[in-house]
């Protein structure tokens, strides 16, 4: 047998149990012995309790897509685990791994033909005072994969403030019963480069910072918490202020007026949030003060599932505000872009003084990868401001459409931030010709931005075209990556404005477009269908959240394709 | 021979439900027939001020309404560990209303009842502080206003602790929670004292407002009853201790609650229309620091460097509670 280039094991148990601490350890095991790694998390709605799983793959290459399957699937109980069964798919060739003390696995998982080997995790644990059974689970699975035990007694010692040395030495000896299981046998790690170890939610918040963000209002909210909770922290260091709103209304209008008193402000959220926030991106919009809204996507319609992933907010950030309302929408297609993705955006919304909105999800955002250092933009970018003078004119009719702001204080600048329509002074206005006019201009300033190359992610070559946008990314990357003959990959990143000429010399020469996403109804395709001339056949590959699509689905369907 | 029967009284005790009680003096929950409106199997932790807090009111409500009850209910804790997929602990008719305007669905519902003559079906709203305090407060002020025939309950346990324990306007004076530092550094959080809503609430001149703890659970079942004597909007605002993110035990629930009592910091009374009714006496008065210790939210206040300055303010604000309620005799 080859050695394999990734191996994917999922850690499960009940809530408490300890899954996603011996999950981060086993991810910083794994980078500390050179490999690259993902780990995402799928638990139930609770603070504490229920079930949780921490998913892992371990790899000689970067991504931040899942397997097919997984290699190894290893609980401390099984309580509730079966309803993650669809979410941890295995193959005959899997291993499945349990405590005797917690009883045969359930059928769900053992009828995919996997073995099952009994470990003792708990009397293991217990011969040990002070010792839990998932540093246990940890030794047992850093031995299948062939970690180094320093590597593992490493990250034990980075990640443990208490009970350290009882945990060492339960995951020593969960090492040593590794040796009686059948080894993984992942290649040798590539050569040492610079990495780092980030989740999504904190690559977005470090691109907040980097693009100038000194301002942010927050209300908290799933799966976008973190990320403020990153920022309150960072912002101080770097003499900025986060706020905590009493709701999103509060939040995104304190951003509003952070911003418009001269401070470049965020705000993140998730769909319901964002749905509060649209009345006042139209006012952003309309007064042209930027702000940024980051929208780690959940899936809806409301509650929904709150703490797993789906993109079904694409429409409401595209098409949600009211009025005609052009704005900004950048979606990350990686977890190191969500810093990339960020920092355009604040840029972008204060290059042109609208409301931008950043697709994440729950996938990318919660999802926690060594990755190569992320390329870092250069200097934030600068609002136009006034420096005041007679005959001010706020909203002056310029040809690039984006006009010098005054900000408040600016000498002989005052002027009427206003929703309401308004002249170039900033004057209200009911004049057919002074709305026109305002239209033209609000329009003019998105239509003549220049994204280059960053408009989206186009890879390879080929007559058959995958379109995609955000966390599908990885996974297409990863199925072209294993079989991508006569296949081109457009990963969009800005998604309004849209870029037609752009994806027609994308897609010259295409013939069959199949268009991949996650949600039920399809919202990407009508988004290209409305925006854009797609040459050819167009099949579309979609379904709702919360499953991540996985390489072998996409290349199934290109293949189905091949022979139709 | 004479027979003295002999009454098991256990007067000055805190003691909840006394079966040998005559059955109308009995409290709710000691009833074999009572509801079990939120029944056992939920998901909440361990010591959750939250669960027992809603159990004995829902089940007192019930009772007041002969079983003729309809609840909304806002994001939260409450709402999620009662509804693990794919299960319910809901033994009422139950909707889960978004985050900020449970206030508003239970009005709306009040009025379907109206409207179809089933004024006899009575609402109760719940929700956390944040969905109370914070989001909710607009729907909820505008209840009070229009005095709909709502009885909103609110669990204060003073943060968001299902997403993770971060500030809600009715966090307290120095809590240290995920997205505030200790007091006084940025982006700390002021030295505020957390939004009354109690206060609020009288200001609106509805009929009945009151306070309750889970120390005091016979109280908490009287209150709920008392509440559904009357039309219109109520108000009953219960504290509930909540281990994971205060960091206190999670068999100390009660007794955090009956310090927070006993110290003034958080006053148990009833008000009818703007006007204070009655107040719960502390018993045996204690300094805050008491409540505050076995807190880790407080943890800071007792570090290397003490911080007696921010426990005196602390204990300014009991004293204050003390004072404008009458809570001490003399």
């Amino acid at each position: 047998m080859d050695a394999l280039g990734s191996v994917s094991v999922a850690l499960a148990g009940s809530g408490g149990a300890g899954v996603m601490t011996a999950g981060n350890m086993l991810l910083e095991a794994a980078s500390h012995a050179g490999y690259y790694g993902l780990m995402t998390r799928t638990s139930g709605p609770q603070i504490r309790g229920g079930e949780a799983a921490a998913m892992l793959r371990i790899s000689t290459f970067p991504g931040d897509g899942q397997d097919d399957a997984f290699h190894v699937l290893a609980a401390i109980d099984w309580q509730n685990v079966a309803r993650f069964a669809a979410e941890l798919p295995l193959a005959p060739a899997s291993l499945i791994l349990g405590d005797p003390a917690a009883g045969e696995p359930p059928e769900v998982f053992t009828k995919s033909g996997a073995r099952y080997a009994p470990v003792p995790l708990k009397v293991t644990a217990a011969e040990i005072a002070g010792a839990w059974p998932n540093m246990v689970a940890l030794g047992v699975l850093a031995g299948i994969i062939g970690l180094p035990a320093a590597s593992l007694e490493a990250a034990a010692r980075k990640a443990m403030k208490k009970g350290l040395e009882p945990g060492i030495a339960a995951a020593q000896r969960g090492y040593a019963l590794a040796a009686q299981l059948p080894a993984l046998r992942l290649a040798p790690p590539p050569a040492r480069s610079d990495r780092w170890l980030i989740t999504g939610n904190e690559a977005a918040g470090y691109g907040a910072l980097r693009g100038g963000v000194r301002f942010v209002a927050a209300y908290p909210i799933t799966p976008a918490t973190e990320l403020l909770e990153y920022l309150a922290p960072a912002l101080a260091k770097v003499g900025g202020t986060l706020v905590q709103a009493e709701d999103e209304l509060a939040s995104i209008n304190m951003a509003l007026g952070a911003s418009y008193g001269g401070v470049p402000s965020l705000t993140a959220t998730s769909g319901p949030g964002l749905s509060l926030m649209i009345e006042s991106l139209g006012l952003g919009v309309a007064a042209e003060v930027p702000v940024v809204v980051v929208d780690v996507m959940r899936t809806g319609p409301s509650t929904g599932i709150a703490t797993k992933s789906e993109q079904a907010d694409l429409g409401t950030a595209l098409y949600g505000l009211h009025g005609d309302a052009p704005h900004v929408v950048v979606a990350p297609n990686s977890l190191e872009d969500c810093l990339a993705a960020t920092e355009w955006a604040v840029g972008l919304a204060e290059a042109l003084q609208v409301p931008a909105i950043v697709l994440s999800d729950q996938y990318l955002g919660q999802a926690r990868g060594v990755v190569d250092a992320p390329a870092l933009g250069s200097a934030a970018v600068a609002r136009l401001t006034a420096q005041g003078g007679e005959g001010y004119r706020r909203y002056a009719l310029t040809p690039a459409g984006v006009s010098p702001m005054a900000i408040p204080g600016t000498p002989g600048a005052t002027y009427t931030a206003d929703g309401l329509e308004h002249n170039e002074r900033g004057t209200p206005s009911s004049q057919a010709s002074d709305h026109a006019a305002q239209m033209d201009k609000r329009a003019r300033k998105l239509a003549q931005l220049d994204p280059g190359e960053a408009w989206a992610s186009v890879e390879g070559e080929g007559d058959t075209a995958l379109v995609t946008f955000g966390s599908c990314t990885g996974p297409a990357r990863e199925a072209l990556a294993r079989n991508g003959k006569g296949v081109k990959l457009v990963s969009l990143r800005l998604l309004a404005p849209a870029q037609p000429e752009r994806l027609k010399k994308a897609l010259a020469g295409v013939k069959r477009v199949l268009v991949l996403e996650q949600n039920h109804s399809g919202q990407f395709l009508r988004y290209l269908r409305a925006e854009y001339d797609l040459p050819g056949e167009v099949k579309s590959l979609r379904r709702p959240g919360p499953l991540p699509f996985r390489p072998a689905e996409i290349q199934h369907a290109l293949a189905q394709w091949g022979s139709a | 021979m004479s027979f003295q029967p002999v009454k098991f009284y256990q007067t000055g005790t805190f003691t909840v439900g006394n079966r040998l009680l005559a059955a109308e003096e009995r409290s709710v929950q000691a009833n074999m027939r009572r509801t079990n409106s939120i029944n056992s199997g939920h998901r909440a932790c361990q010591g959750c001020g939250e669960a027992l807090g809603a159990r004995y009111a829902i089940d007192a409500a019930m009772e007041a309404t002969g079983k003729r009850l309809i609840a909304a209910n806002a994001t939260g804790c409450l709402e999620v560990f009662s509804t693990p997929y794919p299960e319910t602990s809901w033994q009422v008719p139950w909707i889960h209303s978004l985050f900020g305007n449970t206030a508003a669905v239970a009005t709306g519902i009040a009025a379907a009842m109206r409207v179809k003559g089933r004024s006899d079906i009575r609402v109760v709203a719940q929700g956390g502080d944040g969905g109370t305090t914070d989001i909710g407060f607009g729907c909820l002020s505008g209840m009070f206003e229009r005095n709909d025939d709502v009885l909103y309950l609110c669990y204060d346990n003073g943060a968001y602790m299902n997403t993770g324990v971060q500030r809600s306007s009715a966090t307290p004076a120095a809590a240290r929670t995920a997205t505030t530092m200790a007091v006084g550094e940025p982006p700390g959080n002021v030295f505020g004292q957390g939004k009354d809503l109690p206060a609020i609430a009288m200001a609106h001149g509805i009929p009945y407002v009151a306070t309750a703890t889970v120390a005091e659970l016979r109280d908490l079942e009287a209150k709920v009853r008392r509440a559904m004597e009357f039309r219109g909007a109520r108000y009953l605002h219960i504290f509930v201790p909540c281990p994971l993110g205060w960091g206190h035990a999670a068999h100390d629930t009660i007794r955090i609650a009956r310090l927070a009592k006993e110290t003034g910091v958080f006053p148990v009374f009833e008000a009818e229309r703007g006007e204070v009714v009655s107040v719960s006496k502390i018993r045996r008065q204690l300094p805050v620091e008491e409540y505050l210790r076995p807190q880790k939210r407080f943890a800071h206040l007792f570090g290397k460097a003490p911080r007696a300055d921010l426990i005196a303010r602390i204990q300014e604000i009991a004293d204050r509670n003390i004072r404008r309620y009458g809570l001490v005799d003399g």
